[in-house]
């Protein structure tokens, strides 16, 4: 078997804001100490396909990662676990709000390097500019089916299963044909943690870049960047001191001059 | 090329600078400080924002009894002899002094006391280290005698005929500028923790670590003073902080479960050090481990003895974070953690067997940290791994000063009217260091650096 999973990354919103503009072609660049960390939906792809490659070591997982702020250290990050091949994808992932361009753009580098891989694995939303479009126009891109939100993958003999719940139900499906995966976060697959040793090692690693094949078609282009307003924070913060009894005291007391019944 | 007049001058915008310039300011000096960087903090604001403080309202209120002598004699011991024990001696004199400074001005310090490296009893102060930067930058500013110039560079020291320091020519906003200093000049501009290059020069055992500290911190102060011939101390003691998880961004500053009982294993699954000691020395230890990694491995017991409002202890906030490894077993665990599974759990058992019988495990550790706190077993589930390599927080070392914090030169001559402070200079921590004596020196060397500029008399205009 073999998995290609897809990831993207967010921004990490613990680091402050970075300053974004406009260059002349119309494309976003990210300035700054710009973060990003991977998304729970990113994980939860991860996961299901390490959890495959536990449950048959035959099958290799190779993980394409949207190039974008940061790409360095979130390819470490993901080499710590392992998969049999990283690379960057050289999409601008700036543009992903253009779901329909993007995807034509990763179908085709998945059409040209990894034709064969039977599950492309995603999470339910790539990246931040993802509202969710983007796995079912991939999928009709790589003219392939989807099973979207699938919360666990494993085999039962040769066959692989995919899951996902419904209400009180619970949806399985035999994998028979090439599939587009899009998985949604779930405690049965949280990502794990990372081997240390492999962690070291990833810290050594070099990465590559995979270009992507076809020329941007014309669409929706950003004519301007507008500063974000910003909102005037107003109060006061205070720190509620003693133990928690105190605390709660504390907090009775202000509620109540503020007009709360309690 | 453009000059600009002050009586001192300030290179560096962290702890040590601000409690420099308040103090200058507040005797009526004008003052100029240049940051480097867009902000003001430093590696100061980075800190785990522990002090070390003695004697002080806050330790009498938790019942501890402590002193300068007792302060001064646990610098000395976790020094291992290294340190220059008048710097020691001019730490102890004053931080008292300082701490009571420090609140007068608005530094506000938490109601928690804990004992960590190097103590003998508990002596960390803390504090939220970036608003103590802000308060003494405020009450800086409010003086109305300090100048704070942001993104402004000092490049090299200007000195007169007869050697005397007088200034700076300072890069900002896109010019070279002369700062001239009637008073001094201070290098408050912390040390090299962001120069790999220079790190690796003194310490390249610790290619592997984790860096962390201000963006400024590039050794600009110590090569403008080594240009000047300032002698310098403490170099082969770089080390890193114990207990940096690798791969998490977010808590620059290191967990030391080790100090409540809990146990560091390798990733054969031996243990491979005496917990208790100081942790520049545990960082040293496990950076000779393979890959510098390992794990601090605890049980219920001491995951819940930490303290969130201490962030060198706040283990289960960190859990909370996803950041340890959780197993119902410690059989789970090693297999979680890819450790030798028979290796590990006899490890645990001679440890667990030594301390239930009163003798000293393997390595000899006596206590949960220095001389403080009585040993624990690690028996009762869920148990966890802290996955822990060493950071670099700081460089612990640099030029060597007087008691007046004037720079000294490879002569043993006072360099006239340059002074350091803070983390650029060397021989105040020896071969490792007590917990809070970092900060706490920034704060306490800053201040007094102050007084010393406002004890000088005025040099030419």
């Amino acid at each position: 078997m073999k998995i290609l999973v897809l990831l993207a990354g967010v921004a990490d919103m613990r680091f402050a804001l970075h300053p974004i503009r406009l260059t002349p072609d119309a494309q976003i660049l990210e300035e700054g100490t710009a973060r990003r960390l991977l998304s729970p939906f990113d994980e939860a792809a991860l996961e299901v396909a390490l959890k495959l490659r536990d449950g048959n070591p035959d099958t290799r997982i190779d993980v394409l990662l949207l190039e974008g702020p940061n790409t360095e250290n979130l390819l470490r990050s993901v080499a710590a676990f392992c998969p049999d091949s990283l690379q960057a994808l050289g999409i601008q992932a700036a543009r992903l709000w253009h779901s329909r361009e993007s995807a034509r753009q990763i179908g085709a580098v998945i059409d040209q390097h990894f034709p064969e891989h039977e599950l492309v694995v995603v999470g339910r939303e790539l990246g931040d500019l993802d509202e969710g479009s983007l796995p079912p126009l991939l999928a009709r891109s790589l003219r392939r089916r989807q099973f979207a939100m699938a919360q666990v993958a494993q085999w039962q003999g040769d066959r692989l299963l995919l899951m996902r719940e419904r209400g009180t139900r619970e949806e399985w499906l035999t994998v028979d044909q090439p599939l587009l995966v899009s998985v949604t976060n779930d405690k049965r697959n949280r990502l794990r943690h990372p081997l240390m040793k492999n962690v070291m090692a990833a810290k050594r690693r070099v990465f590559t870049c995979l270009p992507v094949p076809v020329a941007v078609t014309s669409g929706p282009a950003l004519r301007a960047l507008e500063a974000a307003p910003v909102t005037t924070r107003g109060g006061q913060c205070q720190m509620l001191g003693g133990d928690s009894a105190h605390q709660a005291q504390a907090l009775i007391g202000w509620l109540k001059d503020q007009g709360v019944h309690l | 090329m453009t000059r600009h007049d002050c009586d001192f001058l300030v290179v560096g915008g962290g702890l040590a600078g601000f409690a420099a310039a308040l103090t200058a300011a507040q005797a009526g000096l004008q003052v100029v400080v240049l940051e480097k960087t867009a902000h003001t903090g430093g590696s100061s604001a980075m800190s785990g924002g522990c002090l070390a403080f003695a004697g002080t309202d806050l330790q009498r209120k938790h019942g501890i009894e402590d002193s300068s002598p007792l302060l001064f004699s646990d610098m000395v011991d976790v020094g291992k002899g290294e340190c220059d024990e008048s710097l020691v001696r001019l730490y102890a004199d004053n931080q008292l002094h300082t701490y009571e400074w420090l609140k007068r001005n608005g530094v506000v310090f938490s109601d928690a006391i804990e004992a960590a490296s190097g103590q003998s009893v508990p002596r960390v102060h803390n504090v939220d280290p970036a608003d103590m930067v802000r308060q003494l930058q405020n009450a800086a500013l409010a003086t109305g005698n300090v100048t704070l110039w942001l993104q402004s560079r000092a490049r090299r020291l200007l000195r007169e005929a007869d050697g005397r320091v007088v200034g700076a020519t300072v890069e900002r906003e896109g010019e070279t500028l002369v700062v001239h200093a009637r008073r001094a000049v201070l290098l408050a501009s912390g040390g090299f923790v962001q120069d790999r290059a220079l790190i690796h020069r003194f310490a390249p055992h610790y290619d592997n670590a984790v860096f962390i500290g201000g963006e400024g911190n590039e050794g600009d102060g110590l090569r403008m003073a080594w240009a000047l011939g300032a002698d310098v101390r403490d170099l082969p003691y770089i080390k890193g902080t114990f207990g940096k998880h690798p791969i998490d961004e977010h808590n620059h500053h290191a967990c030391l479960a080790v100090y409540k009982g809990a146990i560091a294993v390798n990733q054969e699954g031996k243990r491979f050090v005496d917990e208790s000691q100081s942790y520049k020395l545990l960082g040293d230890a496990v950076m000779q481990q393979s890959d510098g990694v390992g794990y601090q491995i605890l049980d219920h017991g001491i995951m819940h003895s930490g303290d969130n409002q201490i962030r060198i202890l706040d283990f289960t906030r960190r859990l909370e974070e996803g950041l340890f490894v959780q197993a119902h077993t410690l059989e789970e665990l090693a297999r979680l953690i890819d450790v030798p599974q028979e290796v590990f759990l006899a490890q645990v058992s001679a440890y667990n067997e030594a301390v239930r019988n009163g003798l000293e495990p393997e390595f000899g550790r006596k206590h949960l940290v220095h001389h403080h706190g009585q040993l624990r077993t690690i028996e009762h589930g869920p148990f966890y791994a802290y996955p822990s390599t060493a950071a670099v927080f700081g460089t612990y070392c640099g030029v060597v000063v007087d008691a007046g914090l004037r720079a000294i030169d490879v002569f043993g001559e006072p360099i006239e009217g340059l002074l350091a402070a803070g983390e650029m200079i060397g021989g105040f921590h020896g071969a490792a260091y007590m917990t809070g004596s970092a900060l706490g020196k920034a704060a306490v060397f800053g201040r007094l650096a102050g007084a010393s500029a406002a004890a000088m008399e005025g040099g030419s205009k």
